[in-house]
């Protein structure tokens, strides 16, 4: 039986996606759902993860990799992929010639923390500019996410609840799940 | 060392409702008219409703109240107060924009004042309105005698967030779950059925029961986007029913926190922002 390939991601995005909407200083309240992610959502889905045996790449921002560098080695030691995501989490287009130098500084803290150089990148936002394939291809990348169907965010925010894609979103993930161990059983 | 809640104590909740009357409306220059009047609907008819139902259910609970609302709406602080429940503080004019380190003290310590002469009590806990503070809020919070702060949302226990390096520069945060143990994103942005918000908070609180322990619950009773309107309202009973036996056991953690720190800090994780 042909069964069916899962691959199964996290976006680590922890307080560089607050530092989007505010400063350093105000990474309270409403700004600290990133810190909810390390703190709470990370461990619970790890041991999830662990429990299962499943095996996950996780993206993240090298401003998040520098603020969680113990998180992010124990995410290493525990088997998943750790994969770029940025310097922080500003849309790569908006960068415009300081692009190529934030993917540099993404690959080499990653490189510093995990010991090894990313294989995989996923833009933040999602957004690419016509360039970005070539700077990743020049700095040693191999696969290029720009999927977003298949992320579960750590962060859940209830901005992201305005109108009911969150709930299909939450319905479709759970439908991944399902069907991960599905192909776990058969295979 | 991770937040231990003690043994004895199957599982806390805590019950915060946000007063949110008209301050919502005319601290963003708008008249609470017409449309713009819903505000008004938390304080004449959400609030004593939902009052009633807690005292009912005899469901300890804690209201936080704007300082512009207690001044429009003092009947009505008195009487959350009168029967039993915590007044908390909630910003002046529901602040929901950045404001500046002094005029943010100003705010708190006018609606300290306000809560405090009204009921003549110290007010123990604040929740930021929007959920918008900094480091500075909480050093006032605490110059002002404040137990607690409930804005955070970055953890699923209560911990003593450390704001400074003085031994005294710590104040115990009640990380508040602001999007599926709050009705204001299923009201205001997802129109979510009642009942299926229901079906969400239950599915939570079992969860919550078997793992962590520890729920916070947060509404919203003004008109069109809460529970204070009687159907909405309904819901909010009904979740108290079906966990009928747990509530019992239940107990409301801010009366607690007042011995439970003191005496037993090391129950509490200690998480530093200095």
């Amino acid at each position: 039986m042909t069964g069916c390939t899962v691959f199964l991601s996290v976006n680590f995005d922890a307080e560089a996606y607050d530092l989007k909407s505010t400063s350093e200083d105000r990474l309270y309240g409403r700004f600290s759902y990133g810190r909810y992610g390390v703190r709470a959502g990370l461990p619970r889905l790890l041991a999830m993860l662990e429990r299962r045996s499943i095996q996950a790449t996780v993206f993240a921002a090298a401003s998040d990799v520098r603020r969680h560098p113990d998180a992010i080695r124990a995410l290493r030691d525990a088997g998943h992929e750790i994969a770029a995501r940025g310097a922080d989490l500003t849309s790569l287009p908006l960068l415009k010639e300081r692009e190529r130098e934030s993917l540099l500084e993404a690959r080499d803290v990653l490189s510093g923390i995990v010991g090894e150089a990313p294989k995989g990148f996923r833009a933040p936002t999602g957004e690419l500019s016509p360039r970005t394939l070539h700077f990743l291809a020049e700095l040693g990348s191999r696969t290029t996410l720009r999927s977003r169907t298949m992320t579960i965010r750590m962060c859940s925010r209830w901005k992201e609840m305005r109108g009911s894609p969150r709930f299909r979103r939450r319905r479709r993930s759970t439908i991944r799940c399902r069907s991960l161990r599905a192909t776990r059983m058969r295979a | 060392v991770r937040t231990r809640l003690p043994d004895n104590l199957r599982c806390a909740v805590t019950l915060g409702v946000d007063f949110d009357g008209p301050s919502h409306e005319v601290g963003r220059g708008i008249a609470p008219l017409g449309i713009h009047s819903w505000g008004r609907y938390s304080a004449r008819r959400g609030i004593p409703r939902l009052m009633e139902m807690l005292k009912r259910q005899r469901v300890p609970c804690t209201f936080f109240v704007p300082g512009y609302d207690a001044q429009c709406h003092p009947e009505t602080v008195r009487a959350i107060d009168a029967a039993g429940f915590e007044v908390a503080a909630h910003g002046y004019l529901h602040e929901a924009w950045d404001v500046e380190a002094d005029e943010e003290s100003r705010l708190l310590r006018q609606t300290d004042e306000i809560l405090r002469d009204l009921l003549g009590k110290p007010i123990l806990g604040w929740r930021s309105p929007s959920g918008r503070k900094t480091a500075n809020t909480m050093q006032v919070l605490k110059s002002m005698g404040y137990l607690y702060d409930s804005s955070d949302k970055d953890y699923d226990l209560p911990y003593r967030l450390r704001f400074g390096p003085a031994d005294d520069d710590c104040i115990v945060e009640l990380p508040n779950n602001t999007y599926s143990l709050d009705d204001f994103p299923f009201y205001k942005f997802s129109y979510t059925p009642p009942s299926e918000v229901l079906a969400q908070w239950k599915s939570e609180f079992d969860a919550i029961y078997a793992s962590d322990r520890f729920v916070v619950l947060v509404v919203h009773p003004r008109s069109g986007w809460g529970s204070g309107t009687p159907c909405a309202h309904g819901r909010v009973r009904a979740s108290h029913r079906v966990h009928e036996s747990a509530r019992r056991r239940a107990i409301l953690l801010v009366r607690r926190i007042r011995r439970l720190v003191p005496e037993h800090p090391q129950h509490l994780e200690e998480w530093s922002v200095a």
